[in-house]
């Protein structure tokens, strides 16, 4: 019976390559679609960050933010670390953002208060020079540092991130880990209450 | 993973197929939960509408569906209107990684186990922006409550998987299923019963279920983050919590319990078998046991169920690495 | 530590206790009955609160006890009752409003001549609020002719387990127009007083007034008032032959002396009127049964 589902879903691929292998003349080649799939995740990034900018209220800021790691997990599909996209959805968006709405949500803000409105023009224009500096100094640096990205061979992104960590790069790896250690220490340092005693400063 | 049409058609039709099958299950569950319920209670559930009450849960889908949206004054309309979508999708693309059979597996990723805890943490923001968006302290309650203890669960569940992703050297969801046998014996549940304990807990907590139902109890916090919602927000918050279930239990039954291998004939029946074994224990579970207390069900999996799974995974690493 | 850690293995032992527990239910028979094919006993609604009603008249059972001494109207907490006292002291209209009425059981309790009772009527069904205020005369009217005129149904299994006493007389009960030779038996009946005495002082009623009431000729059952009680004349209640099996259950035959017995367990115990509807527990000792309905299940 699965032989036969097999032969099926063979033929069918067969067909479906000879279609478009027919109608590749007229369909978009796969340059094309990466270039839309790249188009699409700019649109995400660059909505994701006006909306997480300009947005007076602070949990349509942080939907913002969302949107903004959404398009940065596409982007590392687009260059083959499918391992890395699906990290940056678990961590940045399951975690990170959480805590973040967590944060918003209960605490007091204001929908008046001075986040609401838009900053000065003068401040506006800072914040753009600000914001072009980093392109302007490391953009050329990065472009030409991986100028061969687009002809290098893809790999298995989750071996090989997995081999480095644990033998080129294990020093970071543990210093990675120390912090996260000392960071948890930290926060159940603070929250601690010991019971019957008075909140430690 | 090339953008040829073959793969187009392929993922486009699974997309479809799956939403059948969410459909489907969500009327299979709601049947099977108050059956079940019912006999548990001496009593015999829904019998008048159809045959042993079978359109029972069709008649209540169609209810759903016809009631009025009513939602309160002053929600934030985006948010309110984004959080029941939210909550859907994403369960949608869970289900592509999974071996249906052999030949049955919508999208072959090597990662696909990574695919599956990455998306469900999606379906937590859903809670949030719901229970933010109804503008309901008791909302935000719940949905605070709700995230608190799926982000907790999450980990367990992953130190779980992780154990058996540890024996098969893989993360490919077909491959962890090929190197499991026909035969119960040979399957992953003998050589990692505590990961397979602590991932039935887990699972249980993720899918904010009884007993740890809490963000959602009825009697606690009226209905938690889903309060507001009503008519088809409703039924998208509920259908998705069955398509969690369901998608749970796929992934436990392809990890611990052999996916689509059978004593008999591979295929995709024996997943479906397996799957809703599992889910009829969580039915099962759920009307056994009372309702955990909150600061219980967090203690209950960083105290016991986090340890565990370390220690599980350490134990698994030690015995590789010297017998095997 | 240690101890932690093996308390919490004794209560996973203690979940999987529970679990069984559930599964033996799961797999155990359903308890409940399903209620338009399947009816819960007459056994068991022999002992239903359900709306009140004027017991039949001894002599006549048309005619009520009544004394119009208004005890049962100043007793009922949601004040109900309306009592119109005409110029003898029988009552000429006596309305009871059952959506104000808890089902207490105060009236029945208060009253001094033994005049109301709870009926069985389970299958109470109305569709408008007026409906709801029961004109208890016209009702008792109707029972009561409908008593004489012997219009009843077959007499229902649970009397023939009755007393033996009991037995001669109910045959004849529901024959139609043998209500003459419910006379005979009736006073054969009155050999057996300790039996007799067991049973309770309204089953007395209607043998006695078997006679007067075909005597009367009173061919006309159905009274006219529009607030007659809908339960009697509902054709869409389940079961009528029930319910006036239930309502000929107070009448049905045993005998006992007219009012010497009928005096006595109502001093001792007005709370056992209910127990009088239901010719199995004839056989049964009187016993205080003043608010606590039958635990048992039926299962038809």
């Amino acid at each position: 019976m699965n032989d036969l589902i097999g032969q099926v879903f063979n033929a069918i691929g067969a067909l479906l390559a000879d279609l478009e292998a027919w109608l590749s003349p007229y369909l978009p080649g796969q340059s094309k679609v990466a270039l839309l799939a790249f188009g699409f995740y700019v649109l995400l990034l660059l909505g994701g960050g006006l909306t997480a900018i300009l947005a007076r209220n602070l949990v349509r800021a942080t939907l913002g933010l969302i949107i903004t790691f959404l398009g940065v997990a596409g982007f590392y599909l687009l260059l083959a670390s499918p391992f890395l996209a699906m990290m940056q959805l678990l961590i940045y968006i399951g975690a990170v953002c959480v805590l973040i709405f967590f944060a918003i949500m209960l605490t007091k803000n204001t929908s008046d208060g001075e986040e609401a409105s838009l900053p000065r023009l003068a401040n506006l224009i800072y914040a753009f020079l600000a914001g072009l500096a980093p392109l302007v100094v490391a953009g050329p640096l990065i472009v030409q540092g991986t100028k061969d990205i687009v002809t290098r061979q893809p790999v298995d992104s989750g071996t090989n991130l997995g081999e480095g960590l644990l033998s080129i790069d294990l020093l970071s790896f543990e210093l990675i880990s120390i912090i996260l250690l000392v960071a948890m220490a930290g926060a159940v340092y603070l929250a601690w209450r010991p019971s019957g005693g008075e909140e430690r400063a | 993973m090339d953008l040829s049409l073959a793969i187009f058609v392929q993922i486009i039709a699974a997309v479809l197929l799956i939403i059948a099958l969410m459909v489907g299950n969500a009327v299979v569950m709601v049947y099977m939960e108050r059956k079940v319920a019912g006999f548990i209670q001496r009593r015999p559930g829904p019998y008048e509408v159809g045959p042993w009450g079978t359109i029972q849960a069709i008649c209540d889908s169609m209810k759903l569906l016809a009631k009025q949206l009513y939602r309160p004054g002053n929600v934030d309309l985006i948010l309110y209107y984004l959080a029941p979508v939210l909550a859907f999708f994403p369960v949608l693309l869970l289900f592509l990684p999974i071996p249906f059979g052999p030949w049955l597996t919508a999208l072959h990723i090597n990662e696909g186990i990574v695919l599956i805890l990455a998306f469900a943490g999606l379906g937590v923001l859903s809670n949030l922006l719901a229970g933010w968006a109804s503008n309901n302290k008791f909302s935000l309650l719940g949905a605070a409550r709700a995230v608190a203890q799926t982000v907790a669960y999450e980990i367990p569940m992953i130190l779980a998987l992780l154990a058996v992703v540890f024996l098969s050297g893989s993360m490919d969801l077909k491959r962890i299923t090929e190197q499991q046998g026909q035969w119960p014996w040979e399957w992953n549940i003998l050589l990692q019963p505590l990961a397979f304990f602590i991932y039935l807990v887990s699972l249980v907590g993720e899918t904010n279920r009884a007993p740890f139902d809490l963000p959602e109890a009825e009697s606690e916090l009226t209905a938690g983050f889903h309060t507001e919602y009503s008519g088809m927000g409703f039924a998208l918050f509920f259908l998705s919590e069955y398509a969690n279930m369901l998608l749970v239990s796929f992934v436990a039954a392809v990890f611990f319990l052999g996916g689509y291998k059978g004593p008999i004939a591979d295929g995709f029946w024996w997943l479906f078998i397996k799957a809703y074994a599992v889910m009829f224990f969580m039915v099962w579970i759920r009307w056994t046991f009372p309702r955990v207390r909150f600061d219980q069900l967090l203690n209950l999996n960083w105290k016991w169920l986090l340890p565990l799974g370390l220690l599980n995974l350490w134990a698994t690493a030690i015995i590789m690495k010297i017998f095997l | 530590m240690l101890k932690a850690i093996w308390d919490n293995i004794k209560g996973l032992y203690s979940l999987l206790v529970g679990m069984s527990i559930t599964g033996r239910y799961l797999l155990s028979p359903v308890e409940t009955i399903h209620f338009p094919r399947q009816v819960v006993d007459d056994e068991i609604m022999a002992s239903f609160r359900g709306p009140i009603q004027l017991t039949l008249g001894k002599k006549d059972p048309t005619q009520t006890r009544c004394i119009s001494c208004q005890m049962c109207a100043k007793a009922c907490p949601g004040h109900c009752l309306t009592v119109t006292k005409g110029d003898a002291k029988a009552p000429i209209q006596w309305l009871y409003d059952f959506s104000y009425c808890c089902l207490c059981g105060a009236c029945v309790e208060t009253c001094p001549t033994g005049a109301l009772e709870f009926s069985h009527k389970v299958y109470l069904v109305t569709v408008s609020r007026q409906e709801l205020i029961l004109d208890l005369l016209s009702d008792l009217k109707t029972r009561g002719t409908q008593l004489g005129n012997q219009i009843v149904p077959p007499v229902p299994p649970a009397a023939k387990e009755a007393s033996p006493s009991v037995a001669p007389a109910s045959p004849s009960a529901p024959a139609t127009l043998a209500a003459p030779t419910s006379a005979p038996p009736a006073p054969e009946t009155k050999t057996d007083p300790p039996k007799a005495a067991e049973i309770k002082p309204d089953a007395a009623k209607p043998a006695q007034t078997k006679e007067p009431a075909p005597a009367s000729g009173s061919t006309d059952p159905v009274a006219a008032s529009p607030a007659v009680n809908s339960a009697t004349n509902n054709p869409a209640t389940n079961n009528p032959a029930t319910n006036i099996a239930n309502d000929v259950k107070t009448g049905a035959p045993a005998q006992s002396e007219p009012k010497a017995q009928t005096v006595a367990p109502q001093e001792l115990a007005p709370a056992t009127k209910p127990e009088t509807k239901a010719n199995p527990v004839a056989n049964k000792k009187i016993h205080d049964h003043s608010s606590r309905p039958a635990k048992k299940r039926g299962h038809k």
